[in-house]
């Protein structure tokens, strides 16, 4: 069944053009022609005129050290040379009186005249401003003052300060609009990355990652100690170039490339230890019982006696009894066993580089491993990145760049996190003599952790670009590129059966039970084999050129991308033992298809983008991408992106010079771009049916036969959903460039967007994805930073801070609820969603006269406010139409700093991160006692709930409602009773380092060596209750590390 | 220069050859699933696309873990039904809605195809339109008995409509799945060879239940009476066998949905929460003690009024059935020589609930084990000592089990039968024959024989059926509609569950127990019930007395309002749909 359109808008498209590639050429030919009319300025060459003046010299940075590759250029002429390994140089300049121009990247440039001497030395001053600075920008590069979107860059070094195991982490604070939101601390786990808020209702909104220029799915993939810098395009402008794939924002990760020069080695290992930073405790197994007991009495309707489960002999005595007889009367610290007190990691990386001017090469290698805070459980990575640059002739040249990736991941066949801190105190998990006990009727996480079988993955991950290029002119600079992306995943689930006997049956003669999905009959073993492989092309045009001062520069380009994804799944039941845990030892009616799945995408691409500017003050630049995505049906598949910026340079007018002393530099940029999304599945617009199995009776015997279905309403006209993103900002450097800001204020409004419609379930169909709404995001953001150094103490600070609101436009009315967010039009991106709660009763008079959930409700459970009926007004029944907007469940005003010291050989270095406001909900799993009848009771809630043996004046006080089974569905439904404060400030990262100057022994075989101790997350400021991680999720906790390491240059 | 221009030109020609001619394809579909599109052009696949509604998901069934009737309880805990709080956000009524809308659009789009199709004959098309009619009057029968006026709807929904279509009477409606059924019936065949898909007599069943659902006596005796004249059906002669997993489609199967071990397709409602704790399993979800009091002895009286009845050995004597469907215990007829602290085999193990039963014995390895089912022993055994046994074999143990879901059988036919007659008040020698036939069966395999029902009065009639159909029927998921259309359930599911006193938990077997159960019970020889609770005028038996006595305790109040004798139109819909009204109360 297909749905007629649901937009109904009609809309004109500046953009559609079917033949682009002519357009590529008709814009070359131009390129072309206009090089004749300027052939006569831009005739460049390196050759010298008759000169006889021969000047020698060399260039060093501030410490000393010789920068080789540095250009030195004769002033008003076109004589120029490099440096060579050691800094060194020698030139032909036209008289003794010549002026030398002295360039390197990353330090500022300097105009030394000779005065006649014949030889010089130069000292470059490292350009802290970086506005010189040469930024990753969409296929290419730009220097930083002249980009007029917004980007912000991360160098490598900021990120392997951090010393973390994953990119992501390394940029939680770091960057203003970037958020990155962590759920546990599992070895290898991953964070959600959103750049300036969500643009999307429900597709896909996390940025897009490209290593090198190429697309990857994972930023983790890649080892931080390989990164060369960062490029986080964050408006339209700068993304647009990535059109289609880039409306929540583009990281480019650039990786390290191989130097000019001798090769040099390097070697960095650090040991990690990990600690929770928070985890819940529960009350003493003879309280539990005390509890469970008031529960029973509760539900009991306060009638009978009051130890209806435990009987008052036997919790008096149990502790007495447990000494005498733990396996009779266990009392289990279920964390104590399960959970570790750390877990420990280490890693080693090596990284080789340099070559000649021929070759140059960069070759790392890194090796991770860390294990869990339980046991079997481990997870180590292989990573090792070759990076080629090969220079045939001036003119012709390549990359051959390759990285591999494998990641082995060993497991239990669950996470215990959760059952090691809920489990009730009075099941056993082991007996006295070492057996496996069944804990709660066949609950034991402990015996599945140990002996429940395991699971293991291996992920390989290979990828690389093989680019050649062809420079007919220095300004000119044809490529074609070639970046496979191989992932191949191997996962293999083998379940054992875990029998348990009773306590006293020590030989196990009697009939054994089983822990809760370890049955007899249910070792079975899982295998998944996933093969995930992209190809993306790429056909280049870049020029770049100067014209007295007139600057053009420019990108003509063309790609494709295809992506297959193909799983195959296998289960074989009932093995006989547990010792071969291989299919073919599965009995052979005992294997089957375990949900083999296949899809694909692609993207055809046309891109271009053209930047002016005139004498470094007036900029302005323009990008299209049209891009066509498979996802789509014929018609509706080919979208276009334009975006368009510009920018002012105050500082280099003249009005601004008597200002030059303290501001030294100072940009307005704007921007404009449109960007799209499609990334909300595959085959969205074919009415799709799938497949399924129905069983019929045939006699006494049973068939399975086959059963077709469409499940999901499919949209015929589904395409593009558009995101417009407009920024103003500005980029400030004061007093010689030791403080600069960047502030920027961006909107961004998505239209035609892509959303699973909710729709009423009594249509039969799953919701289908359609392009409905609109959504509207608004934010700032504001980066500071000041360098500056106090005699030997050098020091820089830097913070950012950045907000963004997502609210909601028209989505025809429609309303999207997913479990206790809601997202309608005018209102916050995810909302939570729920009742409104009024305190606790404190008498059967107060239930008696207000409206309630149901008759189960007595004194001790949570009020709520009757706020709606189906007239609108309150109609004395609380149910769904009192539901409320309780407030945005997203984070807001984030912020991070870094203070980094230099004092002689040591430095020190402290990042902290936070969220200025967060509404975090207290989960279930965390709070509520007894949770599916016999977990444990969290120790903040004992003492601080609603009694009968309470006095009125200490209920009154009650922070948590009455113990009872029966009123959990009124008291534990989603209600801003269980929203709390979830704003904090984490401090990161700490790290004191000192490093050992060759100089200090004889003979070093080394050049420098450092070694540094390091902490994350040590220390969290929060308001939540104890035991709790503001950003702890259900399931493995969030930790803090402890790393000590060492790095050597040789 | 005129080199640079050449080399470029060169490129680009390159470039843009490559560009034109390996174009990377974007029509792409999916590889593994059809398109419907390409769909409904052969029989199979008109076959394939209804095979979806025989899944077990679209067939749901009165019942929840905690029990939603009075039939079954769990421990201490209530299901919102009889704890009095179903809100619109009751995870069951909500799921039954949205899987049988599902199965109503999946039949609903067969039926549009079939209307346009050219490839099938006359009869194939006639045939699957029957099937049709039956699928969906039977997912539409389950929306009007459980929610009363819902959404109806011949066409598939657009989308704009999904968000405006507001609730048809269930009186319209029910209306046209007569027809519904009416066309199955004229157009299904008896039966079929091969696969058995659903059949006429599985038309007029189905049609005989959401009439007699809906208070329609005339039709439902009818259709019943149709059914039972086709003379395909009688009753399968073992009632315990009947339910066992190894008897499959038997000849009073009319119609179900299979399981199949083999094939993956399981009992899913976590069997081993009901299993014995010898067998490992979790003895939490039990029979009550309102149903092992509402059998009658074999002597065909309440156990309040048979002389036969005894307090201290509950099984003694009683209905068979009662001894298929609840695991026995103590003596089970007269000069059987068992005592009240005495157990039966439950699947080659002993089961026992006394407390001075500390070991049972294993049959199967003829040793003795502790008990696990007493409460003496392990805290967590069964409550108030009553263990489910219906169609529980020993292949059960390993939490794996297949037995036919069965959605209609010819017991069910002739009770219903029966019931519309008296309610009728047509009563004859037919409607005597129908329940006696039933009860004929029940005594076949026993040392008794059926008490015959030869009563004409329509009250004590409609007191028989009522209990013969709680009999006959445990645990088959219609108790709930019976308390719900009988308007009993307020009675019935408002008061408490009981259960045994407390008695101390002590796995050491050499410690006599001691506590409540031992002081006021067993003690005084007065185990298993102290004393004979009274059965009132709607068969539903009272504990009130025994409680009062000190013979028992209650774990749980129940409530039942009256709003819930229909379910809340789910939340979400209503949310997305504003001309959906609630029902009232909620």
């Amino acid at each position: 069944m297909n749905q007629p359109a649901i937009r109904n808008c009609l809309k004109v498209n500046f953009f559609k053009f079917k033949i682009p590639v002519h357009l590529v050429l008709v814009v070359v030919m131009v390129i072309l022609a206009q090089e004749k009319i300027f052939a006569a300025v831009s005739d460049f060459s390196i050759q010298n005129d008759a000169q006889s003046f021969l000047i020698t010299g060399t260039v060093l940075d501030n410490t000393g050290v010789p920068l080789p590759g540095a250009t030195v250029m004769e002033v008003g002429t076109s004589t120029g040379t490099q440096t060579d390994f050691d800094g060194k140089f020698s030139l032909n300049v036209s008289s003794e009186d010549a002026v030398l121009k002295i360039t390197y990247v990353g330090f500022l440039s300097q105009e030394i005249p000779i005065d006649g001497k014949k030889e010089i030395q130069v000292n470059l001053q490292e350009n802290v401003s970086s506005l010189e600075e040469i930024v990753v920008v969409g296929y290419g590069t730009q220097s930083k003052k002249d980009i007029t979107g917004s980007i912000s860059v991360v160098k490598g070094d900021d990120i392997t300060s951090r010393n973390v195991t994953n990119v992501s982490n390394a940029l939680q604070g770091a960057v203003a609009g970037v958020s990155v939101t962590r759920s546990s601390s599992a070895p290898g786990a991953g964070n959600t990355i959103n750049i300036r808020g969500i643009t999307t209702l429900q597709g896909d909104s996390s940025p897009l990652i490209l290593v090198d220029d190429v697309p990857v799915d994972n930023i983790n993939d890649v080892n931080p100690d390989q990164i060369e810098s960062i490029s986080v395009l964050k408006d339209g402008a700068s993304s647009a170039m990535y059109g289609s794939r880039a409306a929540a924002g583009v990281i480019i990760i650039t990786t390290k490339r191989g130097k000019e020069g001798i090769y040099k080695v390097s070697y960095n290992g650090e040991f990690i230890m990990n600690t929770p930073t928070e985890s819940r405790k529960n009350v003493s197994v003879t309280r539990y019982f005390e509890m469970d007991n008031e529960k029973a009495w509760n539900d009991n309707g306060n009638t009978g006696v009051e130890d209806p489960t435990w009987a008052s002999d036997y919790i008096a005595n149990y502790d007495a009894n447990h000494l005498l007889d733990p396996d009779q009367f266990p009392d289990t610290d279920w964390k104590d066993l399960i959970l570790n007190d750390a877990s420990y990691g280490y890693r080693h990386n090596i990284a080789v580089s340099g070559g000649s001017e021929k070759i140059k090469s960069s070759f790392t290698m890194g090796y991770e491993y860390q294990d869990a805070l339980y046991d079997n459980s481990n997870w180590r990575r292989y990573t090792g990145r070759l990076n080629n640059d090969v220079k045939i002739s001036d003119k012709i040249g390549a990359n051959i760049d390759f990285a591999v990736k494998l990641t082995t991941n060993n497991n239990p066949v669950i996470d215990p996190t959760e059952l090691a801190l809920n489990s009730g105190p009075n099941y056993a998990a082991v007996w006295q003599d070492g057996r496996i006990a069944g804990g709660k009727s066949g609950e034991n996480a402990y015996a599945i952790v140990q002996s429940g079988g395991f699971q293991k993955s291996e992920s390989y991950l290979f990828y690389g670009k093989i680019g050649a290029y062809y420079k007919p002119t220095d300004y000119l600079k044809l490529s074609v590129n070639l970046a496979p992306n191989f992932n191949f995943n191997k996962y293999k689930f083998f379940n054992e059966a875990i029998p348990y006997y009773d306590f006293d049956d020590p030989n196990q003669t009697g009939v054994p039970a089983y822990i809760s999905g370890h049955n007899a009959s249910q070792n079975y073993l899982l295998e998944n084999r996933t093969n995930d492989n992209t190809l993306t092309t790429q056909a280049l045009i870049n020029y770049d050129k100067d014209f007295g001062k007139h600057a053009l520069s420019g990108v003509l380009g063309y790609e494709e991308f295809n992506a297959d994804y193909e799983t195959l799944s296998v289960r074989g039941n009932e093995f006989v033992s547990s010792d071969y845990p291989y299919l073919n030892q599965a009995p052979l009616d005992g294997v089957f298809d375990n949900g083999t799945t296949i899809s694909e995408n692609a993207y055809v691409s046309y891109f271009g983008r053209m930047a002016y500017n005139y004498n470094d003050t007036y900029y302005l630049q323009a990008n299209v991408r049209r891009d066509g995505s498979s996802r789509f049906g014929k018609d509706y598949r080919w979208g276009s992106f334009p975006s368009i910026s510009a920018g002012w340079v105050l500082s280099n007018e003249e009005f601004m010079s008597p200002l030059s002393e303290t501001i030294s530099f100072l940009k307005f940029r704007g921007s404009y771009g449109s960007l799209g999304n499609d990334r909300l599945g595959n085959y969205l617009y074919l009415s799709v049916l799938q497949f399924s199995n129905a069983l019929i009776a045939n006699g006494s015997n049973v068939e399975a036969v086959r059963s077709a279905a469409q499940r999901f309403l499919a949209v015929e006209d589904v395409t593009w959903e558009t995101t417009i993103s407009k920024n103003v900002g500005l980029d400030l450097s004061m007093f010689n460039n030791s403080l600069s800001i960047t502030a920027d204020y961006f909107v961004k409004d998505t239209e035609d967007m892509l959303l699973n419609l909710s729709i009423p379930s009594l249509i039969g169909y799953e919701d289908p994805t359609v392009n409905v709404g609109s959504m509207n995001t608004k934010g700032w953001e504001l980066a500071l930073s000041y360098n500056n150094s106090i005699g030997d103490l050098r020091y820089s600070i830097s913070a950012n801070v950045f907000d963004s609101k997502s609210v909601v436009g028209d989505i025809n009315g429609k309303r999207l609820i997913s479990g206790n967010v809601i997202s309608e039009q005018d209102k916050e991106f995810r909302t939570w969603y729920g009742y409104v709660s009024d305190g606790i009763y404190q008498t059967q008079a107060e239930v008696d006269n207000s409206p309630v959930t149901s008759a189960a409700v007595r004194p001790g459970d949570i009020r709520y406010k009757d706020i709606s009926g189906p007239d609108g007004v309150p109609d004395g029944v609380i149910n769904e139409l009192d539901k409320q907007h309780l407030g945005g469940s997203l984070p807001r005003y984030q912020y991070g700093g870094t203070l980094n010291l230099n004092y002689k050989n040591f430095d020190f270095g402290l990042t902290v991160q936070g969220v200025g406001k967060q509404s975090f909900y207290l989960a279930q799993n965390y709070i509520r006692p007894f949770l599916y009848n016999w977990q444990a009771v969290n120790s903040i809630y004992d003492g601080n709930y609603y009694s009968n043996y309470n006095t009125p004046e200490q209920n009154a006080q009650a922070e948590y409602p009455r113990l009872s089974e029966s009123s959990s569905s009124n008291n534990y439904r989603f209600s801003d009773f269980w929203l709390k404060n979830g704003a904090y400030t984490r401090i990161k990262n700490i790290t004191l380092g000192y490093t050992l100057p060759a100089s200090a022994i004889p003979n070093a075989p080394f050049t420098s060596l450092r070694v540094f101790a390091s902490g994350n997350d040590f220390f969290t400021f929060d308001s939540l209750p104890d035991g709790i991680d503001p950003e702890q999720q259900s399931g493995y906790l969030i930790t803090k590390s402890f790393i000590l390491g060492l790095k050597a240059n040789f | 220069m005129k080199k640079y221009i050449f080399n470029t030109f060169y490129t680009l020609l390159i470039l843009s050859g490559l560009c034109l001619q390996s174009c990377t394809e974007l029509d792409l579909t999916q590889k593994d699933a059809a398109n419907s599109g390409t769909w409904y052009q052969t029989k199979d696949q008109f076959r394939q696309s209804l095979n979806e509604s025989y899944r077990e998901v679209f067939w749901p069934l009165d019942e929840v873990y905690e029990g939603m009737d009075d039939d079954w309880q769990r421990r201490d805990v209530l299901n919102a039904i009889k704890a009095g709080n179903v809100s619109s956000e009751y995870a069951k009524s909500n799921t039954d809605w949205s899987n049988l809308y599902k199965g109503i659009a999946r039949v609903l789009v067969v039926v549009n195809e079939l209307e346009n199709q050219t490839v099938l004959t006359e009869a194939e098309s006639s045939q699957l339109l029957g099937e049709a009619n039956f699928l969906r009057a039977s997912f539409y029968s389950y929306l009007i008995t459980h929610f009363g006026d819902v959404p109806f709807y011949e066409q598939e929904l657009t989308v704009d409509e999904s968000f405006e279509v507001a609730r048809t009477p269930k009186e319209e409606i029910k209306l046209k799945l007569y027809e519904y059924y009416d066309n199955a019936a004229a157009t299904l065949p008896v039966s079929y060879n091969g696969l058995q898909y659903a059949t006429k007599g599985a038309a007029y069943a189905m049609k005989a239940r959401l009439a007699l659902y809906m208070g329609d006596f005339q039709i439902a005796a009818t259709a019943a009476e149709n059914c039972i004249n086709l003379g395909e059906y009688e009753l399968y002669e073992d009632y315990a066998e009947l339910f066992e997993p190894t008897t499959k489609n038997s000849k009073e199967t009319i119609f179900h949905i299979p399981r199949n071990t083999d094939l993956n397709i399981i009992r899913n409602d976590n069997v081993r929460d009901f299993l014995p704790r010898n067998h490992g399993g979790y003895a939490g979800r039990n029979p009550t003690w309102e149903l092992l009091a509402s059998y009658e002895c074999v002597d065909g009286l309440p156990i309040d009024e048979s002389p036969l009845f005894d307090p201290q050995n509950p099984f003694k004597n009683r209905d068979p059935r009662l001894l298929a469907t609840i695991a026995p215990f103590g003596s089970l007829e007269d000069g059987d020589g068992l005592e009240p602290d005495s157990g039966s085999n439950f699947m080659d193990i002993e089961y026992n609930p006394h407390p001075n039963a500390k070991l049972v014995r294993d049959y199967e390895n003829n040793i003795d084990i502790r008990n696990q089912d007493t409460r003496s022993i392990g805290a967590f055994a069964a409550f108030n000592g009553l263990l489910f046994k219906k169609g529980v074999t020993k292949d059960w143990k390993d939490y794996r089990t297949d037995p036919d879901l069965i959605i209609m059988r010819y017991a069910d036919v002739l009770l219903m039968y029966a019931e519309a007659k008296i309610e009728l008040n047509e009563i004859d020698q037919s409607v005597l024959n129908a329940l006696n036939t039933v009860r004929d069966r029940a005594y076949a395999n026993s040392p008794f024989t059926n008490p015959e029902i030869t009563t004409t009065n329509q009250a004590e009639l409609r007191y028989k059926v009522r209990n013969e159909r709680r009999a006959e029927l445990a645990f088959e998921g219609r108790r709930y509609m019976d308390l719900i259309r009988w308007r009993l359930a307020e009675k019935a599911l408002t008061g408490y569950t009981y259960g045994l006193l407390n008695v101390t938990a002590d796995a050491n077997t050499d410690t006599p127990p001691t506590g409540p159960l031992m002081d006021n019970l067993v003690d005084k020889d007065l185990w298993f019930w102290g004393q004979t609770p009274q059965i009132d005028e709607d068969g539903l038996p009272d504990f009130t007395d025994l409680l009062n006595a000190g013979y028992c305790r209650t774990l749980n109040v129940t409530t039942f309002p009256e709003r819930q004798y229909l379910f809340p139109i789910p939340e979400e819909d209503r949310l997305l749909n504003p001309n959906l009204t609630q029902n009232t109360g909620y």
